[in-house]
């Protein structure tokens, strides 16, 4: 245990002696840019609990990363993020550092009017407004995201291998668009795809033993399609309103299980929107977003030995959220801010088996941020939530052990984050 | 090459640049593109880099006159331009002298001054 905080301590103390002697956003070390940040933050809960043992107050979030960027010519340019994280002991890598994103960019068309990028590599998942910079504590507006989208427990499902190209249009008094298409891997696909094969052999099984048949040695397979993410941004010409539309296109996953007597095949498709809407005036600010997120299964068990037959099911699921927050800069080194969130399924997402408020999650955030110096903040929230979804989701995923859950709980959170 | 040219009077800043923009006059929602760090390479290809004060009044009054920003806001959308990888920190000055000497010397630099005097390979950029 010692060993492994100590590497993650080495790792802040290093950023720290490499920023403290000069207050700079980034270091430059002739064609090099180097910028990182450490954050930790303390969760104390009091109902259920969330990103560590945070009932007794937890220290189980931090993470320190380090940031590169290189040209070797006009045209082209290395980015790379290394980062150690701790999440609850669940998402854990101060052992090592992860490469977060590493890229290969080359600017393909460079005009007055429009730009294009094109960018191969390993990827931070591109989308909404926060997601390819959530962690990055100076520039999100919170300790923790809305969480119901921004899931801290899932971060490490945002890495993706694949291609990506950006391309800006600059529409003078109109103002300018930014427009972004990605296709790539997801980096826990195989974990996912076990996930879904497990899931389809289950239901042979259960199928198969209304005959009385008892299934062993089930093979089968799961393919999962790359990742296609399209995701545009409108910017009012004097650059206060910011509008975002983000689309996972579907997410296919193609599974079969097959025994001599019966075989079955599934389609499970995810769809993923959000809308974003970001608008500043003066000393205030207005961040919402509004998310859907479908899945559609389709599945069919075809048993020729026992008389043909067939069964087809097909289902569909769904939840809806949206966040608002408000912010007001009080001054230079203070800000305080102020969220709604709430997660509401389909009505035909319900369960029988489980409680309603499993499924659902509404809270207020109230906040403040002080700013000790440029690249120094300290950040405190409380959160007043009904629901468990967050706590079942993890527990469906294997993170935490089930258990039962408040209907109403409390969370508050404190960050202390340096970046430079 | 070395331009010279007359500074909008309308403004009270005079925007710089070297001799390796080929640009001869910008729109004050190009500068927006540009300090905002949307618009990231000049129509030459050459990369654009950003010489802004740190944090001293001139900046304060640049931001808040030229791209509609507070400082804070203009920090935290280079902080998302940085981390998500996909440009380079602005650099911060501290004097009138250190921003010439790297907006000279910096290729693709772009910065602002509030009383030009003709310097050798810098030249001031139009605002249309």
């Amino acid at each position: 245990m010692f060993f492994r905080l100590s590497k993650y301590i080495y790792c802040s103390l290093f950023f720290f002696v490499l920023s403290v002697s000069n207050d700079v956003i980034a270091l430059e070390l002739g064609p090099v840019s180097i910028s990182g940040y450490l954050t930790q933050n303390f969760i104390y809960t009091e109902g259920n609990e969330y990103l560590g043992s945070s009932k007794n107050g937890s220290f189980d979030y931090g993470e320190a990363a380090v940031n590169i960027f290189y040209r070797p010519s006009n045209r082209s340019f290395l980015s790379a993020q290394l980062i150690s994280r701790n999440i609850s002991n669940y998402d854990k890598s101060e052992d090592d550092l992860k490469l977060e994103y590493g890229v290969f960019g080359y600017t393909l068309i460079s005009e007055r009017q429009f730009d294009i990028t094109a960018r191969v590599g390993r990827l931070k998942y591109p989308y909404a407004l926060y997601n390819d910079i959530q962690g990055v504590s100076n520039v999100v507006p919170s300790v923790l995201m809305p969480q119901i989208l921004y899931y801290d427990y899932f971060r490490h499902e945002n890495i993706l291998d694949g291609w990506q190209i950006e391309s800006n249009f600059r529409l003078n008094d109109f103002g300018d668009i930014r427009l972004d298409f990605t296709r790539a891997k997801r980096l826990d696909v195989d974990e996912l795809e076990s996930l879904n094969l497990e899931a389809l052999k289950s239901h042979l099984t259960s199928f198969a033993g209304a005959y009385g048949i008892l299934l062993t040695d089930i093979g089968g397979q799961a393919k999962a399609d790359p990742v296609n993410i399209m995701r545009i941004f409108y910017y009012s010409a004097n650059g206060r309103l910011t509008l975002g539309y983000s689309k996972s296109l579907p997410n296919v996953f193609t599974i079969t299980a097959e025994h001599s007597l019966a075989s079955e095949n599934a389609k499970n498709i995810f769809t993923r929107e959000t809308c974003s809407l970001e608008y500043f005036w003066d000393k205030y600010s207005v961040i919402a977003e509004r998310h859907l997120y479908k899945s559609k299964t389709d599945i069919v068990i075809d048993a020729p030995s026992y008389g043909g037959v067939v069964f087809q099911h097909a289902s569909k699921a769904g939840v809806k959220l949206y966040y608002v927050q408000m912010n007001y800069q009080i001054n230079k080194q203070w800000n305080a801010y102020l969220r709604n969130e709430r997660l509401h399924p389909d009505s035909g997402s319900y369960s029988d088996d489980m409680p309603k408020y499993h499924g659902i999650y509404e809270s207020w955030v109230v906040g403040g941020t002080y700013q000790v110096t440029d690249n120094l903040h300290v950040r405190a929230e409380f959160h007043n939530i009904e629901g468990a979804v967050l706590q079942k989701d993890a527990v469906r995923v294997g993170i935490i052990d089930a258990a039962e859950f408040d209907k109403y709980w409390t969370m508050f959170a404190m960050q202390v984050s340096y970046s430079f | 090459m070395l331009f010279t040219v007359i500074a909008q009077p309308s403004h009270a800043f005079d925007i710089i640049v070297g001799s390796s923009i080929e640009l001869k006059k910008v729109t004050k929602f190009e500068l927006r593109t540009v300090f905002a760090g949307r618009m990231r390479s000049w129509p030459n290809g050459v990369p654009i880099r950003v010489v802004v004060f740190d944090d001293n009044q001139n900046h304060l009054d640049f931001c808040q006159e030229m791209i509609g920003l507070t400082s804070l806001q203009f920090r935290r959308i280079w902080n998302r331009v940085i981390y998500s990888g996909i440009g380079e920190s602005p650099f911060y000055v501290e004097s009138e002298e250190e921003m010439l000497e790297k907006v000279r010397d910096l290729p693709g630099a772009i910065g602002y001054v509030t009383n030009y005097s003709q310097e050798e390979g810098i030249y001031v950029l139009p605002i249309e």
